[in-house]
Order: C-alpha cells, then structure tokens, then sequence
C-alpha cells in the first residue's frame, strides 16, 4: 500500500468518528434526536468502512511489506540538538488492522444498540458525542506510532471511559464511580509516562518504529528494561483493570450498559493487552517482567473468578468475568503468545458485547433492575434475548465449538509449555481451574437470570426489547457461535489464518518465554481444557438450575471464608479504603482546618487588612473643610519651599 | 527711576500682603471675606512680579501681572456666582458649613 493510500485511509478512519463527536455534541440537542441517532452512527460505519479497506489493503500487501509507517505532519520540533520530534505519526500493519474493524465493528453495533437503549433520555446527544469520541481516541490509540500521540490516545480514552461512566451525573453512586476510574487510569498513567521517559532517554526517538529498531541499547534482561516493562505493565493493568488496579472496573458498571459493553468489555479495557503487544519487542528482552505480567493475569484471572461466583448485580458478575477473561488475555502476551492473546480479545471483544447488550435488554425491560435475585424465568418471555445470552454465556464459558472455545483453548494449549520460571505449567493448571470458574459463574447468571422460576410478579409483564436493540444482539449472537471457525484452531498445523495474519507483527523476536507446544501436548490441553469447561457448565446445572441438594451440600462444606471473601470482593475496596483513600482524606481535613484558616487565609486577608488600615487613617484627613485643606496646603508649601532653599541647593 | 535700594522693601510689601491674605483664607469664615484674601494674595504676588521686573530690566513680570489680573477676575465671576447661589439657597455662607462633598 502506497503512502497516499495508507495517510488517506487514516485520515478517514479518524475523521468520521471525530466529526461525529462534534456534531452532535454542538449541534445535538438543537437538531433533535433522529439527527443525532443517524449522525452517531453513520459516522462510525463510515469508520468501519474504512477499517475493511485498511483490512483488505494489509491482507492484500505482498509479503513483507504489510506494515506501513506514515507521518501525516511534524507536530511539534522539539530542537535543540536533541534531534526529537513530535510527528503526527500512525502504523498500518495487521496489528492496529485487527484493532481498527475490532473498534468500528463491534462499535458500530453498539452504536446502534444505543439508539434504542437511550431511547427516552435527554442527554441523549451528549451520550452519542461521548460515544463518538471514544471511537476518535480508541482509533488514535492504536493507531499512534509516536510515544506522544500513543499517549495522548491513552489519555483520551480514559476521558471518555471517564464522561461516560458519569454520564448520569445526578448520581452520587456514578460521580464518585468516574472519579475512581479516572484516579486509577492516572496511576496507570504515571508508569507509562515514566516508561516513556526511560525509553527516549536512551533510544533519543519518539518514533515506535525507531524505537523498536534500536533495542539494542537496552542490554537483554537488563535491569532497565525490566524496570520499562513494568512501568509499561502498570500502565497495562491500570487500563486493564489487573490486580492491583482492578478495583475501578465493577464501580465502572454505574454507567448505561452500552457503555459497558463498548468500553469496559470489548474495547477500552483491552487496551492494556495491545500495548503490551505492541511493545512486545521490549518485553521480550526482559523475562523477570513478563513472568511478572503473566502471573498477576493469571491471578487476576483466578481472583476475579471467584468474585463472579457470588456477586448479585448482572453487570457486575459480567464486569467481573471481562475482569478474568483480561486476565488470561493479560497471561498469553506475558508468556509470549501474542497472537494468541489478541484472538482471545477479538473473539472476547464479540461475545462479553454480546452478553453485556444482552443484559442491557434484560436491565431494560425490567425497568432498571439489576439484581438477578429478583429475576428467573425470563426465557419464555424474552426469547430472542435468551438465546443471544445463551450463545454468549456458552461462548464465554468455552463450550466446544463456540467462539470462545477455539480461542481459550488456543491461549490455554500455549500455556501447558510457555510459562514463567522452572516449571512453566503450574499457571497453565491454575488456567484450567479458571476454565471451571468461568463455567461455573457464567451459567449461574444465565440459569439464575434465564431459568427457573420468576422471582417477582413483574418479570410477568416483560416485553421483548425493541427492533433497534435486538438486531445487535442476534449479530453479535450469530458471531459469537461462528466468527473463530474460518478463523483459528487450536491445534498445531491446522487452521491459522488469524495467527498467519498476525505473525509480520511478531516476527521479528520472539520470548524466552515461549515454547510452541507440539500435536499431542496441544492435543491432551485441548481435551482437559475442554473438560474443565463442562465440568464448570455441569456443576452449574446442578447448583442453580436442578438446585440438586447434595451438590448445595459440597458447596456448605467449604470453609466459610471463601464464599465471604468471594462476596466482599476480596475487601479490595476497603483495604484500599482504609490504607489510601482514608488517610489522604484525613490529610486533606487536617489541611482544610489549620492550614487554609491560618496560613493560607491569614496571609491572604493580611494584605487586605493591612491596605484597608491604611486607607482607613489615611480617611480621616477628609474631613470636608475648606481651611483643613488650605491648612495642609499652605504647610506643605512651607516645607517644600524651605526645604528647596536650606537643604537641596 | 526708582532706587534699587527700594527692591527689598518692595518684596516685604509683598511678603506682608500675601501673608494677611493667607491668614485670612485660613482663619476667616466668610466665603466673601475668604475671597477678598484670595485677591490680596494675588495682588501681592502680582507687587512681586511687578518689582522683579523693574529690577532686573525685563517687561515680563508686567505681562505676567497683567496675565494674573485676568485670571483673578474670571475666578471672581466663577466664586462670586457660586455664592450667590448658595446665597439663594437659603444657606448660611459659612465656609465650614460646606462640607457635604466630604462622603
């Protein structure tokens, strides 16, 4: 692809969603809400459209050259001898391809879920500026190929992630929900900036590409880079929401679900994993850190599990699934096998959409409600819906043949030889138990919700969602059974098409880490893989939809501390609560009550004090007589004249 | 032509006259007294221009009397018209009692 094509096609792909965030946000509300429906969600099938010729331009490059770099504009010259420059640079390569129809796709759908979700709220332009403009910072993000735009597309996704958690900003619950989100992606923020810092102090280059070509000034397994990728990994697991920036995601629920199912499900949250992916280079060099990435996305995997077990709120034990299936994703690039984890993320991307939009119907038709306790029974009345749920739940749980199957199993089969330390395949044994914990918990919310009998009068009066939010879902549905099958197997010398299409990107090095298992260990994984996830399905018909009495029984056995630390989140928040929130809060009283009264205070009114004292006695020679002041006048002629003639001559 | 030993005497005249004027602007309560000693400090001043000038040989501190008799009868119409008014007024023509612009 000429570089004509390649700055058009980025221009473009950028354009439509940025024009659409503005119109509708300066011209919305004034031209009503057929305007801003079209509008929102034209602009990013404009962008889809583009996305499928960035596709078809680097499928259809020769061999080789796939990847392209262009500069649009030289932004800002920073001189000075340092030879640095700002460039409006972006990549096109099969990478930031798979992200862009990612990003439009299942945006667009969504996009056109929210037409019928926002139906009746009047912030309704507002939200699809908003949406719009997500899809404009997403798109910069993965397309950056200079550290500045990367992080400017960082930061912009966190903004909007940010206004769109708070969108119904007359909600304390939500206010403070955004806040959170918003203080923990600084954090993230931080490491990455300092990454950044680190990484042009010894490359001298802005430039990715560049970047990437000079690694050779960080010494291989070198304290630098290990210190790099885990400044890169902070960045990662604050946007990713991984263990021990994990706590944002579930309070993230306090937005519309369309928001949920764009940006904490299939795009935003994901970002982590490209970056590592993309900075694979440099993660390469430095095994300690990627041993790190990979055992906290498998911890944060197994953690977030268990919650899911026992949460109540429908978005939530979906938050918390995206958390764990983030994990694994998290896991795979740590181990090395990026292709791996990208494919978990585009199928995941269609499946926790599909289940998030799903739930939205659900939310929806019962009038916001979002205990599941309150719901049961719903499959005969929202058919449809059902089945979307269902294909979703099976694909997220990796039942054979269903998306999600081919790509968990995939990410899981390079775990049983890649891995951290001596014995790389304890990760992948703790991965299979996840396999049984996403069974588990994805079946009790579908028999919970779906199943069994009505627990409130009103589930009687449930009508299936309308044509706009439903169309979606059953696209999204058909996806979620049938996208992976043209696409990947996981099964060495089979289909790899998705993992061919990908390997330019990754090429060029290769982890420690990582270790292609051969035909038969990939074999026994994919067959034990497959295994934990029916045994995870099987023990959820018995515990919540046969409600079979000697399984209730296994599950009384456990120790009490388990279900309570499952329920309470791990305390994650009031730890947190109790060693930061808190003590800063106290500072910040302590502060407001002696320094702002008495230093900040005494000495800004000190100066007020002292003028007004001064002009006050100064006052009290207007005293409005005539003789006063001829008095005055006639004395200080006296002194000037004396003074004139005895002292300064 | 007048002595040059007269110069001093002359500038004590002056002296004398702007002093009384002075004295009486700031001690009298009579706005027309008060602008009877405004006058006497002019005329002082302008016995003063006056004797310079023929002692150092120069017409100018005539002109400059001259000058000092115009501007003294214009403020005279401006003061006196101010007076009649608050004549008019009904008020007392006391200058201490003139105090309302003080706020």
């Amino acid at each position: 692809m000429s570089v004509d094509t390649a700055s058009t096609l980025v221009i473009l792909v950028l354009l439509f969603p940025l024009l659409g965030a503005a119109l509708n946000g300066f011209l919305g509300a004034m031209l009503g809400r057929r305007f801003v429906n079209i509008a929102g969600t034209v602009s990013i099938f404009a962008s889809f459209v583009v996305a499928c010729f960035v596709l078809a331009n680097v499928v259809g490059a020769p061999a080789g050259h796939s990847a392209i770099t262009i500069r649009l504009w030289q932004w800002i010259d920073l001189g000075g001898g340092t030879n640095l420059s700002v460039g409006m640079d972006f990549t096109l390569d099969a990478l930031s391809a798979l992200m862009l129809m990612v990003i439009t796709g299942v945006g667009f759908l969504i996009h056109v879920y929210s037409v019928g979700y926002m139906e009746h709220d009047p912030g309704f332009a507002r939200f699809f500026s908003y949406m719009n403009f997500f899809i404009f910072s997403m798109l910069t993000l993965v397309l950056a190929a200079d550290l500045v735009i990367l992080i400017i597309g960082w930061a912009l996704v966190a903004l909007s992630s940010y206004l769109l958690i708070g969108f119904w900003y007359d909600r304390p619950t939500a206010v403070l929900a955004a806040r959170k989100a918003f203080i923990t992606q600084v954090i993230g923020d931080i490491g990455l900036v300092i990454a950044a810092f680190l990484i042009v102090l010894n490359t001298h280059t802005l430039s990715l590409p560049n970047i990437f070509a000079r690694t050779q000034t960080f010494p291989a397994g070198g304290a630098l880079v290990t210190g790099v990728c885990v400044l890169l990994a902070i960045g990662a697991f604050a946007k990713s929401a991984q263990f021990p920036l994990h706590t944002w995601l579930p309070d993230a629920m306090e937005g519309p679900t369309p928001v949920s199912a764009l940006i904490h499900a299939a795009t935003m949250v994901t970002a982590g994993v490209y970056l590592i992916a993309r900075f694979h280079v440099l993660f390469n060099l430095a095994p300690v850190a990627e041993g790190l990435v990979a055992c906290i996305g498998m911890g944060t995997a197994v953690m977030a599990g268990i919650i899911a077990l026992s949460q109540i709120d429908i978005k939530r034990v979906i938050a918390y699934s995206t958390m764990s299936q983030i994990g694994l994703m998290i896991y795979a690039v740590g181990i090395g096998a990026y292709s791996a984890g990208m494919f978990h993320f585009t199928i995941h991307a269609v499946f926790k959409a599909l289940l998030f939009m799903a739930a939205g119907n659900v939310i929806h038709a019962l009038h916001d409600e979002q205990d599941i306790r309150l719901m049961g029974g719903l499959h005969a009345r929202m058919r449809w819906t059902h089945l979307a749920f269902g294909a979703g739940s099976l694909s997220l749980a990796g039942f054979l043949l269903f998306s999600g199957w081919f790509s968990k199993e995939n990410l899981l089969g390079f775990g049983t030889v890649s891995g951290p330390g001596a014995a790389p395949w304890i990760l992948y044994v703790v991965g299979v138990g996840v396999n049984v914990l996403t069974g588990l918990y994805a079946f009790r919310l579908y028999f919970t919700v779906f199943q069994g009998e009505p627990q409130t009068a009103r589930i009687f009066a449930v009508k299936e969602a309308g044509r706009a939010m439903l169309v979606p879902v059953v696209i999204l549905a058909a996806l979620a059974v049938v996208v992976a099958w043209p696409l990947e197997f996981p099964l060495p010398n089979t289909l790899h098409i998705f993992s061919d299409f990908l390997s330019p990107v990754f090429a060029g090095s290769q982890s420690q880490l990582f270790h292609e298992p051969g035909l038969g260990v990939a074999a026994i994984g994919l067959v034990v893989g497959s295994a934990a996830s029916l045994i995870g399905i099987g023990l959820a018909l018995r515990l919540w939809y046969e409600h079979r009495p000697d399984a209730q029984l296994v599950l009384g056995r456990l120790p009490r501390v388990l279900p309570l630390l499952s329920y309470n989140k791990f305390y994650f928040d009031e730890i947190y609560d109790r060693t930061l929130v808190q003590p800063v809060k106290a500072v910040a009283r302590t502060a407001r009550r002696v320094v702002e009264p008495d230093v900040m205070d005494g000495w800004v009114s000190g100066v007020g004090d002292l003028l007004r004292g001064f002009s006050l006695d100064l006052r009290s020679i207007q005293t409005g007589l005539i003789r006063d002041y001829a008095s005055l006048f006639t004395v200080f002629a006296v002194v000037l004249v004396v003074v004139w003639v005895f002292i300064a001559r | 032509m007048l002595n040059a030993n007269l110069f001093p005497y002359l500038l004590g005249l002056a002296t004398f006259l702007f002093t009384v004027g002075a004295a009486g602007v700031l001690i009298r309560r009579n706005p027309i007294v008060v602008f009877m000693c405004i006058e006497l400090m002019l005329n002082a001043a302008n016995v003063a221009l006056v004797a310079y000038g023929r002692f150092l040989n120069s017409q100018e501190g005539q002109i400059f009397a001259f000058m000092v008799i115009v501007v003294a009868a214009a403020e005279v119409v401006v003061g006196l018209a101010l007076i009649t008014q608050i004549f008019r007024l009904g008020r007392e023509l006391d200058v201490d009692d003139l105090s309302e612009m003080k706020e």
